[in-house]
């Protein structure tokens, strides 16, 4: 008899399970309850016999001899035997070790066990036994030596699972991430994340493929997208880590049937069996206020940058004209809210194309950039979202102007202490050079033709002569509305470009000037000048005809070019204006008693000149 | 291992060298079109590709295709602007085997090649043993 067992004592029954195993999932063979029960082998059949009727519970017996344990004897084994021709008559009387070495003989060694042996393992080994021995029981061995009923066996490892599927629940029905899992074809498992279903609107996914799923949410092109991501994801040939990018679900809009929208995200892992893709992890997350939260972020900061454009526009700059932009800022904003007449479009507009102008002058690119958007949008009077920026700009602006106008608010006063009534009043030379509003309306120009100029490809010399300490407020407040559209039309339809100069053999660099002049009569002289292409009579007529002017104003073309919406220029942008700008330089000269004159030279030169009387006191 | 790098713009071509230098990529050959990288992978034989989508005479879907049917095994990234994920799907579908979108900078480049290096190894062995 075959010694492979080496107990040190027999011993009664073992307790039954440990009952602290609690949310444990994996358990010990060594936890299952036992039989201890030994017999010597050389005790008579019948007493194994007796046994066995005494205990129905008793799996089988343990053998010893001369104190150790050298096999066992199961009641299946000991059944067959006695059931066969003559059997009690040959066993009964005899010792068991008769019994003993024709089982062995006939089936082999019973299934010996270590107690550590997990039960999932225990049951595989069980389950592997030839068909009739499969229900025997197992020899556990440790401590001490058992014999454990295989259906106790089988009874822990459903506990077990059941345990495990539990487990698998709570965390399922716990996590706030939708979980759920995806095969080959596109099946949804059964297994999955109760917020799944509740982040994808659903009341069960029974059945529901997850393309199919993803059509019905987002559309059938987002179903076909999907197919083809998780056929990419299942392919060996593809890396996980190298397709994020062109996941088509990455962050997608889904709208509500009752109203509104969420937005979610979906990420895919890939589930590996060894090398084997078996199923994707598809994990959905709602993305909505998160994704609220960054587009508000970027806004603000969009906002922040703004304001520190305007402040840095400030320093240095007029508060005269700085404040006169505001107001007018503040008018359009509050003319946009109000439901406008016909008749109130027009000077809204000019109005817009003003502050364009000035705030080109004072750099303030944001503004002027809102004001051209508006002044696009208005015809269409879809201006609600641009209308909320300017006010939001205006309010900026103000707060802004307010502290700088604070602080810059001594050298304000300090001016307007030594003249009196007005500026006009102050004896020349007593004016700090650098804060000379003349000076500010000169190198605001320049900025703006050079900044034109340099959009445009055309390369210019600025040129300023002023003759003057002297310009009435009016006078400069005229100018500082005029200048930038003068200016503008300078560089955008005066002159050529480098290529074409250079062939009509000007200089490639072309000259701008302004001369800004106070006469002893009493008149205040503004003028730009530009070497460019003058004025073409014959184009300027022609256009004039296709716009379908009356013919009385074709008979001066020269005089076409104050025509609101006139402007030659091919198209549209930020620069050439859309025709709004000369027209209100002439209103607004006619208005101070003023006259503009056009001076052109064909191929050569164009000036506009505006005479301004001396304001009336 | 030898890098093929197919895509039109210089700029592009010199930032993908520059983001694989000093790493498992020994050897580097540029392409400017989808049909020369074709004659080049033909020639050179490299292990690994870089290939942009919109390319004058082959675009990028012909040139991948032609590639794996001159070598199963070749690891294929495509770094392209992701104009359609239609697009992207089916380039993976003609065998490519992961997508870099642009505009990019030199250490995603230089982290995608070195994943894809490691994935050409098992490339190799599924195409040996098929």
């Amino acid at each position: 008899m075959p010694t492979t067992l080496t107990p040190t004592r027999p011993s009664t029954a073992t307790p039954a399970r440990n009952p602290t195993a609690g949310v444990r999932q994996s358990f010990l063979l060594g936890e299952i309850r036992g039989h201890a029960h030994t017999l010597d082998v050389g005790v008579r059949g019948r007493v194994l016999a007796d046994l066995f009727l005494e205990q129905s519970a008793l799996p089988g017996v343990l053998l010893t001899d001369g104190g150790a344990i050298v096999g066992a004897i199961t009641r299946r084994g000991y059944l067959d035997l006695i059931g066969r021709y003559c059997g009690m008559d040959l066993y009964h009387p005899r010792p068991l070790r008769l019994m003993a070495d024709r089982l062995v003989r006939e089936r082999g060694q019973v299934l010996e066990l270590p107690e550590s042996t997990l039960v999932d393992e225990a049951v595989r080994r069980g389950l592997e036994r030839p068909r009739e021995l499969i229900y025997e029981p197992i020899v556990v061995v440790g401590e001490s030596v058992r014999l454990v009923d295989f259906e106790d066996v089988l009874l822990a490892d459903s506990e077990q699972t059941a345990r495990r599927n539990t487990t698998m629940r709570q965390i399922l029905a716990t996590v706030r991430e939708g979980l759920l899992l995806v095969d080959r074809n596109g099946q949804i498992g059964q297994e999955h994340s109760v917020a799944a279903l509740r982040l994808l609107g659903r009341e069960s996914f029974h059945g529901l493929a997850f393309p199919e799923l993803i059509a019905q949410l987002l559309g059938v092109e987002a179903g076909v997208l999907a197919a083809g991501y998780l056929e990419t994801l299942f392919s060996r040939r593809v890396v996980e880590g190298l397709v994020e990018q062109i996941n088509p679900l990455r962050s997608v809009e889904l709208h509500e049937p009752a109203g509104g929208s969420r937005r979610l995200a979906f990420r895919f892992v890939r589930g590996m069996v060894g090398c084997e893709i078996r199923h994707l992890l598809v994990h959905v997350e709602d993305t909505t206020q998160r994704d609220l939260l960054a587009q508000q972020i970027a806004l603000e900061r969009r906002r922040a940058d703004e304001r520190v454009e305007v402040a840095l526009a400030l320093v240095g700059a007029d508060p005269e004209a700085v404040t006169g932009l505001r107001s007018l800022l503040e008018l359009v904003a509050h003319e946009l809210s109000q439901p406008r007449a016909a008749t109130g479009e027009h000077q809204l507009a000019r109005s817009l194309h003003r502050i364009k102008g000035e705030a080109g002058m004072l750099g303030l690119v944001t503004v002027r950039e809102l004001a051209h958007s508006l002044e696009g949008a208005l015809p269409n009077g879809d201006v609600e979202g641009l209308r909320e920026r300017l006010v939001a700009a205006t309010a900026d602006l103000g707060e802004l102007v307010d502290r700088f106008i604070r602080l810059g608010v001594a050298s304000g006063e300090s001016r307007a202490n030594r003249a009196p009534a007005s500026i006009d009043s102050a004896p020349a030379g007593t004016e700090p050079a650098s804060l000379d509003p003349v000076d500010q309306l000169v190198r605001s120009a320049e900025v703006l033709a050079l900044e034109v100029a340099a959009a445009m490809g055309k390369q210019l010399r600025f040129v300023a002569a002023t003759e003057t300490e002297r310009f009435p407020a009016a006078v400069r407040a005229l100018a500082r509305g005029a200048v930038p559209q003068l200016v503008r039309n300078a560089v955008v339809h005066g002159l050529e470009r480098p290529a074409d100069r250079r062939r009509a053999g000007k200089p490639e660099i072309g000259t701008v000037q302004l001369r800004l002049r106070s006469h002893v009569g009493g008149w205040h002289e503004i003028v730009v000048q530009d070497d460019g292409r003058g004025l073409d009579e014959d184009q300027l007529r022609r256009r004039g005809v296709a716009l379908g002017l009356p013919s009385q104003l074709l008979a001066n073309p020269r005089g076409l070019i104050f025509v609101p919406g006139f402007s030659t220029a091919q198209s549209v942008d930020i620069h050439a204006g859309r025709g709004v700008g000369l027209d209100l330089v002439r209103a607004e000269v006619e208005a101070a008693g003023g006259r503009i004159e056009v001076h052109s030279e064909p191929g050569a030169w164009c000036a506009l000149r505006l005479l301004v009387p001396e304001p009336s006191p | 291992m030898k890098l093929l790098v197919a895509d039109d713009s210089l700029v592009v071509r010199n930032a993908i060298e520059r983001a694989v230098a000093g790493g498992v990529v020994t050897a580097v050959v540029r392409a400017a079109d989808g049909a020369d990288a074709v004659a080049l992978f033909e020639l050179h034989r490299p292990e690994l590709v870089t290939m942009d989508l919109t390319m004058p005479h082959l675009d990028g879907l012909g040139a991948i295709e032609a590639i794996v049917a001159i070598d199963p095994a070749v690891a294929i990234l495509v770094i392209s602007a992701l104009n359609s994920h239609a697009t992207a799907l089916e380039a993976i579908r003609r065998g490519a085997c992961g997508f870099l979108t642009k505009p990019f900078v030199e250490a995603e480049v230089a982290a995608a090649i070195e994943e894809l290096a490691n994935h050409a190894a098992t490339l190799r062995a599924d195409a040996d043993s098929a």
